[in-house]
């Protein structure tokens, strides 16, 4: 081979070869979205197990506290976990159980130190769509907010964790293998990673994945033609009816009006009073369960609680925010009324003539068919699989 | 005599190192007064680019400009017809009329631009008018006169494919291989919005040297935008929105800043004839400003790259090409209407987009060139396949 034809062949190999350097070590970053909507909030990615149909909308997500499958699992472990009270005797579970939709089927719950709680148990279901968290406070309205009331919360104790014993709590999560490798995954990069902010974050990412939109009702909506009794189809042309109003509140894929997601620019925190009491003719209602009066002070504010979801109704007995109506039925036939004359005792009072109720409350004039319609529809809104999915079930069994 | 046509040669000598073939490129002869030249190319393709939707919204990038995508079966690339003439030792018109396959049907004029090279120590030349930009050989593209048929992904994403516009610019040569240049821009093409102006500044080389050929330059170019919408889909006189889409028209409104550096080089021809070459580019595109809707509006800030490798291989009449884009897409969205516009603006990405390409181009005879492509298109959600038939003609029609 001549030198010259040596050299060309050389320098041909030679660009040959940084083609291939070039072709491997061209610049690159990992694409990447971030949102921030100014209230803090940010976009959650579809690839987390949401158990959301594909065209619904996803919730909105802190951007503190992005959702992570790690956070999730921590916070379940935490959520089924009784060292997370201070004399270790109850857990989130122990007020929130699996098979009545996260309710407890109590009129109103014991705390850990027997103090018994003003409200009955939350059902956890669809919670990340909240416009508003607690029965009847319209400044908590997020998870990351509401998880701490619980932990730490005196007035009732809840979990009771307080300044003498959250150091107590937080060894019993470090002397706990399982935890070291859950805190580490969930939150990387931290080298303690074992403390409360980050108990809340987990919490609250657990309770953002507990959706339920596999109903015989849903089936129906996606086709099904068989997935709904007559007696529930019926129901649900009442309720849709304008004759029952009951849409009104209770509307949307959530069957609730305090419902936000991603695609809404505002938030619709709304209160509602059903006329559930009246004891002393102007509207008023028992202390201690006042609704955004005890935080308004608004007169008008009186006895409006948040409308919550109507899925999986049937297994969160007993109902209304005191647990004072035992049976779906009751409810019914209590909307029915327009409202709820207590004859006798302390809270004694026409509800019905309370001046602060809903313009949507008032006497309906439904046949008995049509409450026993009622009420098969609204059972209809009960998703089994949610009830027994093993992704929400207690991981320590 | 050089000096007269510098300005042409300017926006000529970057297709050099694309041209299909080099036998019906740009440059005039300098002792050529007139000439007429014209290109076409069409193509056919076993699938499209677009999603099932018919639209080609590359995820985490807003597009705009020329940037459709190929469609499924034989399309007229482009046809187009370019001309120069000199009217004087110090100035020389030149003009391009074309058709593009961008839904467009009627003849566009391109390029029509006066150069005018006053008398000084060292080269410059003043080009006014209708202009192709020179910053970079991939800011125009056209089929015909490319090794490919398809734009690069970095064009399509950064400047929509094309850029074709009114601006003067002022180009001259400190040494006889270096070139550098300003351009300012009315403002009528993508990322820009129509009167809000760009500008660019470039400096370009060549060198040939014991059969070794090489070329370059780095640029960086600065646009604004009042309501910039996508122009693919929301342009007043046209639209491609296939039917029953839906789609939100999001609008930019900021600067876009842009900068980045191409070569292309080839080397001797070897002792069994082959040749090798590789061309290579890469920019970095970010914006500022806000987006919105009728409702909506958020702070939008981007931070994209791209780049484009094609080492390539010559054999008598064939050429085996390679070409491998990627883009890095980096966005942040911040207001309250952030989340709704980031999803209608098509915003929401994690991936990367790529699409590898080999081809080989065939030079049936001296005006004639056949090309056979295959495409791996990762640009959308899904991975996507192509092959790709085509045959280019390239031919002056009058020189004297």
């Amino acid at each position: 081979m001549k030198p010259i034809n040596f050299l060309q062949t050389t320098a041909s190999v030679a660009l040959i070869t940084g083609c291939a350097l070039l072709l491997s070590g061209c610049p690159e970053k990992d694409s990447r979205t971030t949102i921030n909507t100014g209230d803090g909030t940010t976009f959650a990615s579809r690839d987390f197990i949401w158990n959301i149909p594909a065209d619904y909308p996803l919730p909105v997500v802190p951007i503190t506290n992005v959702l992570t499958e790690e956070k999730f699992q921590l916070g379940k472990h935490l959520f089924y976990d009784r060292r997370l009270s201070g004399n270790g005797t109850q857990a989130c579970a122990s007020c929130h159980v699996q098979s009545l939709a996260f309710s407890d089927g109590a009129i109103r719950p014991l705390g850990s130190t027997g103090e018994m709680h003003p409200r009955h148990s939350q059902a956890l279901v669809n919670i990340a769509y909240n416009a508003s968290v607690n029965w009847g406070n319209p400044t908590t309205v997020t998870l990351e907010q509401q998880a701490p009331v619980p932990l730490f919360g005196e007035f009732p104790v809840e979990l009771g964790i307080n300044d003498a014993n959250k150091d107590e709590v937080l060894a019993r999560f470090k002397a706990e293998p399982r935890y070291a490798d859950l805190f580490a995954k969930a939150f990387p990069g931290e080298a303690s990673p074992i403390h409360f902010d980050n108990i809340v974050k987990a919490l609250a990412s657990f309770g953002r994945g507990l959706n339920s939109f596999n109903s015989p009702f849903d089936k129906h909506e996606a086709g099904d033609t068989t997935a709904l009794s007559a007696p529930a189809l019926r129901g649900m042309r009442l309720f849709f009816d304008e004759k029952t109003e009951c849409f009104h509140c209770h509307d949307g894929m959530n069957f609730t009006q305090s419902s936000f997601d991603r695609t809404q620019s505002f938030a619709s925190a709304v209160f509602f009073n059903n006329g559930l009491y009246n004891i002393d003719g102007k509207g008023g209602y028992p202390e201690g369960g006042e609704g955004i009066y005890e935080i308004t002070a608004k007169p008008e504010d009186m006895g409006r609680f948040r409308p919550p979801t109507l899925r999986n109704i049937a297994l969160t007995a007993p109902y209304m925010h005191d647990g004072s109506i035992a049976t779906l039925e009751e409810v019914v036939r209590h909307y029915n009324d327009g409202g709820r004359n207590i004859t006798s005792g302390a809270n004694a009072g026409d509800g019905r003539l309370n001046p602060n109720k809903s313009s949507f409350i008032r006497p309906i004039g439904m046949t008995e068919q049509e409450i026993q319609d009622m009420v098969a529809f609204l059972e209809s809104l009960t998703d089994r699989d949610f009830v027994t999915n093993p992704r929400f079930a207690n991981p320590w069994e | 005599m050089l000096r007269t046509v510098t300005s042409f040669a300017l926006l000529a000598s970057p297709l050099a190192g694309f041209a299909h073939t080099d036998e019906h490129k740009h440059t005039p002869d300098p002792t050529t007064t007139t000439e007429v030249g014209a290109a076409a190319s069409m193509t056919w393709h076993s699938q499209g680019a677009a999603d099932s939707d018919g639209l080609w919204r590359i995820p985490g990038v807003m597009m705009g400009g020329h940037s459709l995508p190929v469609e499924k079966g034989g399309k007229l690339d482009d046809a187009i017809l370019w001309g120069s003439h000199r009217l004087g030792e110090r100035t020389t018109v030149s003009a391009k009329a074309g058709v593009h396959n961008d839904g467009t049907t009627s003849i566009e004029l391109e390029n029509l631009t006066l150069d005018y090279q006053p008398n000084t120590p060292k080269p410059i030349t003043v080009s006014a008018g209708l202009l192709e930009p020179a910053f970079t050989p991939s800011a125009h593209h056209h089929p015909s006169t490319d090794t490919f048929a398809e734009s690069t992904l970095l064009a399509d994403a950064f400047w929509g494919r094309s850029i074709h516009d009114t601006g003067v610019r002022v180009a001259g040569n400190p040494t006889a291989n270096t070139e550098v240049g300003v351009e300012v821009w009315n403002g009528d093409f993508f990322p820009a919005s129509k009167g809000e102006g760009a500008q660019d500044i470039y400096a370009k080389f060549n060198h040939e040297r014991a059969g070794w050929d090489l070329n370059g330059g780095a640029w960086a170019m600065q646009a604004n935008a009042a309501k910039r919408s996508d122009d693919r889909y929301f342009s007043t006189d046209h639209s491609h929105t296939p039917s029953g889409v839906t789609l939100t028209d999001v609008q930019f409104s900021g600067d876009t800043q842009m900068a980045g550096t191409w070569f292309a080089v080839s080397a001797p021809v070897t002792s069994g004839g082959i040749k090798a070459g590789l061309r290579y580019e890469a920019a970095q595109a970010q914006s500022s400003g806000t987006l919105s809707d009728t409702t909506r509006t958020a702070s939008y800030d981007s931070d994209h790259l791209a780049y484009a490798v094609t080492p390539s291989l010559e054999w008598r009449k064939l050429k085996l090409s390679y070409r491998l884009e990627k883009l890095s897409l980096e966005n942040d969205l911040s207001g309250n209407g952030a989340q709704v516009l980031a999803e209608e603006a098509n915003l929401i990405t994690a991936a990367n987009p790529k699409r590898e390409t080999v081809q080989v181009n065939w030079q049936l005879n001296k005006k004639i060139g056949a090309r056979l492509a295959y495409t791996q298109d990762n640009t959308l959600a899904g991975s996507d396949d192509r092959v790709s038939v085509g045959l280019v003609w390239q031919d002056t029609l009058y020189k004297k």
